[in-house]
């Protein structure tokens, strides 16, 4: 697990509180080529979670991080999304170690 | 142009497009999604103004529709500035692209900044990019062209019959008449404007022909072309996108948004023929 912290982007600080998974990292704080595993969406205002969860962003679910600029896109399961960073940030995401990704072949 | 935003939508592009402009959009109390209505809006802004129902929140339907109606220039309009302004120069054609944009930013960013209400996110299920199918895109053609012909040609005769009665009473000349004094003082225009801008409210596309017609006949210097086709862009565009904002919006929403765009327009055509003089410029 120790490239976990190099997932961090050093630069951005998240208020808040700490999701409940220690090891999961938002979003928005991923590169592109980054895979994951979502454990978290958090309801914020307004829906954002429920239209997220309908567009099949729910815990377990695998995403790949496609581009962050200037829109992050993102794929999950089947499903391409772009969000704005604000909404990335609410997305808590377990990231794949290099093992995990080897084995992980059907992933686009 | 059903078929052509067809085709870009059918092909995955609009979307794209959308995350794209996301960023500016924002700044104008908007997202990404709202470069559907834009895009649309160059064909035609009374059908455009409709398609702001795909909007998240009410603030961002009344900014849309304001946007529209104040910058984005129809398909007849775009028509009659290629063909006066291509002919005269780039920088003229430039000059007046770059003023309206420019007003467009600066008063969606002042509504977004007045206005109540929420802007919502920007969430975006991206298809993939693929060579549409023919057989759908004639379908989706068809149907959009009948859903424009039931929703938005009423408009247009409601608008047509209203030039008609206007005319005949009279009222017409007593308005171009009324107006006359800021065309030709202000604008620096000449009188026979007074009633092409009146008409270009009616029927915007009346009003083009008329200009076109003026500019023509060498009635109209470059710097008078430029500001003349500058304020019919920000003017309110026809009566049948009013109608349709009042359908959308309701009466007061509609008035407001005149009462709001009439001044900008006036304003900056007036602005815009102080700089030019000033500066000497001869396009």
């Amino acid at each position: 697990m120790s490239s976990i912290p190099l997932a961090f982007s050093s630069k951005r600080k998240h208020a808040g509180e700490r999701p409940r998974d220690r090891a999961a990292v938002p979003l928005s704080s991923l590169k592109a080529g980054y895979r994951g595993v979502v454990v978290e969406v958090r309801a914020s205002h307004d829906g954002r979670a429920d239209r997220l969860l309908a567009l099949g962003v729910t815990p377990g679910a695998r995403l790949v991080v496609l581009q962050t600029f200037p829109g992050i896109v993102f794929m999950c399961d089947q499903t391409e999304l772009a969000v704005e960073r604000s909404v990335a940030d609410s997305v808590f995401v377990r990231l794949m170690t290099t093992a995990d990704q080897g084995c992980d072949g059907e992933m686009p | 142009m059903p078929c052509h935003i067809g085709f870009l939508e059918d092909s995955g592009y609009i979307p794209r497009l959308a995350i794209f402009c996301d960023r500016i959009f924002r700044a104008m109390g908007l997202n990404g999604k709202a470069v559907l209505p834009m895009v649309l809006g160059l064909g035609c802004d009374t059908m455009a103004t409709m398609t702001t129902r795909i909007l998240g929140t009410p603030k961002e339907r009344l900014i849309a529709i304001l946007l529209l109606a104040l910058g984005i220039p129809c398909s007849a309009q775009l028509a009659t500035i290629m063909g006066i302004l291509g002919g005269i120069s780039f920088a003229a054609l430039a000059t007046l692209f770059g003023v309206v944009l420019g007003q467009m930013f600066l008063v969606g960013w002042l509504a977004a900044r007045v206005l109540k209400g929420d802007r919502s996110e920007f969430i975006l299920e991206l298809p993939p990019i693929r060579w549409p199918r023919l057989g759908n895109l004639l379908t989706k053609t068809r149907l959009r062209v009948w859903w424009y012909l039931g929703e938005a040609v009423p408009l247009f005769l409601v608008g047509t019959v209203l030039l008609f009665v206007l005319d005949r009473a009279g009222a017409l000349a007593v308005i171009a008449d009324a107006g006359r004094p800021v065309v030709t003082g202000l604008l620096g225009l000449p009188p026979a404007t007074a009633q092409i801008l009146v008409m270009g409210f009616l029927r915007r596309d009346y009003g083009a022909a008329g200009l076109f017609q003026l500019a023509h006949s060498g009635q109209l210097s470059g710097v008078q072309a430029v500001v003349a086709l500058t304020v019919m862009t920000l003017f309110v565009p026809c009566v049948a996108n009013f109608l349709m904002m009042v359908r959308e919006r309701g009466l007061k929403t509609g008035l407001a948004i005149i009462g709001v765009i009439t001044p900008i327009a006036v304003f900056t055509g007036g602005a815009l023929n102080y700089v030019l003089h000033s500066l000497g410029v001869q396009f």
